[in-house]
């Protein structure tokens, strides 16, 4: 057709981003396995020899294995409570008639928007005061109340879309509201709930601020902190710095493409707003 | 098995909208009543009150012999048919139909054994195992109707539950669902905008508009002596003629548009409360199928002349669409909005249907005379629109 | 009358009990102490009320006026981000051979943190990096891209660009696949080239989601950029890519001035309260997507 976008520019024009979105991955893969002074010499180079000594160089200096169990520690349950207290949230926003339901779920909605540091400020306090500094539960707590309204907007769009006609069905098989949620809502709604996790997970794993500000000792010290002091110890060793980004971002890329299709179609399916 | 109570139940929403008046209705243990009316008579809010889903302004609700009003669905042991069917997306069929009963602690062995008989009922053994996803409209409605069998409930409500179907398989699922419900002989509270499915499958028809019962009687009756005007015009295709009309000082003509038709003394005798409208206007009512083409073996005592603008030959009948000098009474839209306005402005030409025999030497274009029987005419109030009886 | 009252049923609030007492301990209750110590000296240990003080101070701080006009620099990023997710979402909708893949790999910068996308662009444009080597090629290496305040900022805007396409193309790809394919027939038989399509149906169609990206990019520049700056360029060189967000977390954390900096917060919060209902208001044509 002739008012159709040449096709073979639009796949140009596609691998182009495409590469700049998988070069990156790439840079960190190869460079770490190179010398320094290889990179020096040429960054764009490719690695002669198997050298996996960035990496053990990465282990002896810095506790990278241990910040990535912290990460996992904290991330883990956090994602876990989030979700299911967002779901729970959400199906009683969506789908139980209650009054003044509209009004919480403005106000989380405005709480959402909050600058995280508004929040954190006097948390931050409150954990110093108490002796709870670099203790993983203020954390996960904490980690885990801040996803929550955004958890709960998204699974409230997505529960929407499951018809009310199917929940009054149940009410009238003679299924309580628990029973519904469980057996109802819950495998009905489990790629948006997936979709969530996913996201809350990525939220938490890939943040900074808070762990940083909670848990900045060597031995509760997440992953994203170790990288960031990483990069200020190691810039002149930037194979020991791809190393560990690379490490650090592993988690995230393998639940990525372990669950890309529930996830992509979660996420079109509009669960993002 | 029970009976279904209505005591003169309300619903008033929040926001000030009172979708059902004072509704009384009552269904025997057995019996299949089919709420009707125009969409927003609160005929769907009604079921749901009875359902459980939907709580109950005023008044009372009875199953059997308790009160209702305050008891969950599960407590009031209903099953309901959806219009969208409401299938559980993620269940198989079979899982479908048994889900009730495993909420009831059901043995596994005795769900197995109901979800097969139920299955067998409805022509489903062969699609157990699928998901609903994979059905057509028709599977999934036999499905939505083995979930609400399978658990022996005390009443059975259906909301539109042949909407969603397309016309063929939908005359064909009417007979089914009764055939269904008189084997399980359950009292059946059956909601439908649709009058013909009303009236085919009703052991009593209850009509509503705006919140309000109309009428609730056979379906017999409603179509022979309709209680009112909507009445009248709901049910029936095609639609009652209404005609604006005057009674002559005697009582013993009726005047529309220009014609005189002379009805004699018994028009009054058959109808007493047709005197006081002498001298006044009122509401005329023919039905099609009681004009025929007006010949020497009529005995009536009136003819109708009539200028046709078109036939529909049906095969079996003639339905003749004709005009006359006096005014129309009907809304446009009756079927949705329920609202009926009396066209009073004498130079209407108004329209009107008669069914005929296929043979009859009526044309498009010329006059046609049609016979008027006395005892078959249908007079309300222009008013009140109450029939004058 | 028989007034009707259902027996109570608890689960709702039963249901509701995490989410709330979390919500509840956890942000409102910090989000009140936060609003009460802006009108103190609140070192962490004491405080006394000092009523607007703080925001005077705040007023009288020139370093407040470039760091805020630093976070305005970098709103230049949301239009950016605007187009690239348009114009990735456009041609993955297209859906040329091997479309699902550029969809999953445009995906990628999305799943990385904000540290590993900083620490990898600060990488690239280190001296002698891999920028610089290729600006070599050409003559024009040996510039110092992170030492420079103007070029500081390209590198951030450069990484959050990179870093927010992918999220904005989903969210457009959403909004598109909910528009009527006839709507296309239609045009294209009224002889609607491709480029008038796109004008005058899809951007149309998607105006709702644009607006929504643009509000979000917007409150994502000025509340959550700090990860950037801290392993980017640390706020340097000077304060020319501290951000709001980063200069309170400095005088919070690093200098301890808790009052001053629950006040900076609040700021914070009203700037971008008031930058969301300005959009808000400035698109007009919100009603376009909302049938979906």
């Amino acid at each position: 057709m002739q008012s159709r976008l040449s096709r073979g520019l639009v796949f140009v024009v596609l691998c182009l981003i495409g590469v700049t979105t998988v070069y990156p991955l790439l840079f960190m893969a190869l460079n770490s396995m190179r010398s320094t002074q290889a990179f020096e010499l040429n960054p764009f180079g490719l690695p002669t020899h198997l050298s996996l000594s960035s990496y053990s160089a990465l282990f002896s200096t810095v506790p990278f294995f241990q910040s990535i169990l912290h990460s996992l520690f904290v991330v883990v349950p956090a994602v876990i409570l989030a979700t299911f207290a967002s779901s729970l949230a959400a199906f009683v926003f969506t789908k139980v008639p209650i009054k003044m339901g509209n009004v919480l779920f403005w106000t989380m909605l405005m709480i959402m928007f909050m600058p995280g540091i508004v929040v954190l400020l006097p948390l931050y306090v409150e954990v110093a005061r108490t002796g709870l500094s670099n203790n993983f539960a203020p954390a996960i707590l904490i980690y885990t109340a801040i996803n929550i309204p955004y958890g709960t907007y998204l699974l409230r769009s997505n529960f929407r879309s499951i018809p009310d006609s199917v929940v009054e069905a149940a009410r009238v098989d003679g299924a309580s509201w628990y029973k519904i949620y469980l057996r109802v809502i819950l495998p009905i709604g489990k790629p948006g709930i997936i979709t969530v996790g996913i996201l809350t997970f990525l939220n938490i794993w890939n943040d900074l601020f808070i762990s940083l500000v909670l848990l900045h000792a060597p031995n509760t010290e997440m992953v994203t902190p170790t990288l960031a002091q990483l990069s200020g110890k190691y810039t002149s060793n930037i194979p020991v710095l791809m190393a560990g980004l690379l490490l650090g971002a592993l988690p995230t890329l393998i639940l990525y493409f372990a669950t890309a299709r529930v996830f992509i179609r979660g996420m079109l399916s509009g669960a993002v707003r | 098995m029970a009976s279904i109570s209505i005591e003169e139940v309300s619903k008033v929403y929040p926001n000030g909208f009172n979708a059902v008046r004072d509704l009384s209705l009552n269904v025997a243990e057995g019996e299949f009543m089919v709420m009707v009316g125009p969409s927003g008579c609160g005929k769907t809010t009604a079921l749901r009150m009875v359902a459980g889903l939907e709580e109950i302004t005023s008044g009372t609700l009875r199953i059997g012999d308790r009160v209702a009003n305050q008891l969950t669905s599960k407590e009031r042991d209903v099953a309901m048919v959806f219009q969208n069917y409401a299938l559980y997306p993620h269940m198989s069929v079979a899982e479908n139909i048994a889900f009730g009963l495993s909420l009831r602690k059901t043995p596994k062995v005795e769900i197995k054994q109901k979800v097969a008989e139920a299955a067998e009922i409805l022509g489903l053994t062969s699609l157990l195992d699928q998901k609903p996803g994979l059905l057509s409209g028709g599977q999934r409605q036999r499905v939505a109707m083995g979930r609400a069998i399978v658990r022996d409930p005390s009443i059975f409500l259906m909301d539109e539950p042949l909407s969603n179907l397309d016309a063929k398989l939908r005359v064909q699922m009417r007979t089914e669902v009764r055939r269904i419900q008189r084997r399980i002989g359950v009292a059946t509270l059956y909601v439908t905008h649709d009058q013909t499915e009303a009236m085919t499958m009703g052991d009593r028809v209850a009509v509503m508009r705006a919140g309000v019962l109309q009428q609730c009687d056979q379906p017999q009756v409603l179509y022979n002596q309709p209680a009112n005007l909507f009445v009248a015009a709901f049910i029936g295709s095609p639609a009652m003629n209404l005609f604006d009309a005057t009674l002559s000082e005697d009582g013993t003509t009726l005047r529309l548009g220009s014609q005189d038709l002379a009805m004699g003394e018994q028009l009054i005798q058959l109808r007493p409360g047709l005197a006081a409208y002498r001298g006044r206007r009122l509401v005329v009512g023919l039905r099609a199928e009681d004009l025929p083409v007006y010949g020497n073996e009529n005995a009536a005592q009136a003819v109708l002349k009539a200028h046709v603008e078109t036939t529909e030959n049906l095969g079996s009948e003639l339905l003749v669409h004709f005009s006359i000098d006096a005014a129309r009474v009907g809304g446009e839209n009756l079927g949705d909005t329920g609202e009926l306005e009396i066209v009073a402005a004498i130079d209407i030409i108004g329209e009107g249907v008669a069914r005929v025999e296929p043979r009859a030497p009526v044309r498009a274009g010329e006059d046609a005379l049609f016979a008027v029987f006395p005892e078959r005419l249908h007079f309300f109030d222009p008013e009140s629109q109450i029939a004058v009886s | 009358m028989v007034k009707s009252r259902r027996r109570k049923n608890v689960f709702p609030y039963v249901a509701l009990l995490p989410a709330a007492v979390l919500v509840l301990g956890l942000m409102v209750l910090p989000i009140g102490a936060t609003i009460w110590h802006s009108f103190t000296n609140w070192d962490g240990v004491n405080s006394k009320f000092i009523g607007f003080k703080n925001f005077e101070l705040i007023f009288h701080n020139p370093i407040i006026y470039s760091v805020f006009v630093n976070s305005l620099i970098f709103l230049i990023s949301v239009p950016l981000i605007l187009v690239a997710s348009l114009i990735a979402a456009v041609l993955v909708y297209e859906k040329v051979l091997g479309w699902r893949v550029f969809r999953f790999l445009f995906f990628i910068p999305m799943v990385l943190s904000p540290v590993i996308i900083g620490v990898l662009f600060s990488t690239f444009f280190l001296p002698g990096g891999a920028v610089d080597q290729v600006l070599r090629v050409f003559g024009l290496g040996n510039f110092s891209w992170l030492g420079n305040p103007w070029s500081a900022r390209v590198v951030v805007i450069l990484a959050l660009v990179w870093a927010s396409f992918g999220f904005g193309m989903v969210v457009l790809l959403s909004a598109m696949s909910t528009v009527d394919t006839a709507l296309y027939d239609a045009a294209a038989i009224d002889g609607a080239s491709w480029w008038r399509r796109l004008r005058s149906i899809t951007i149309p169609m998607i105006s709702g989601s644009l607006q929504f990206l643009s509000v979000i990019n917007v409150i994502y520049t000025f509340t959550s950029l700090f990860a950037f700056v801290y392993v980017i360029t640390a706020g340097g060189p000077g304060f020319s890519t501290t951000t709001v967000d980063y200069y309170t977390y400095i005088t919070t954390f690093e200098n301890g001035q808790f009052g001053y900096g629950a006040a900076l917060a609040l700021l914070l919060f009203l700037i971008v309260l008031m930058l969301t209902i300005a959009q808000v208001k400035l698109f007009p044509n919100r009603e376009v997507q909302q049938g979906s």
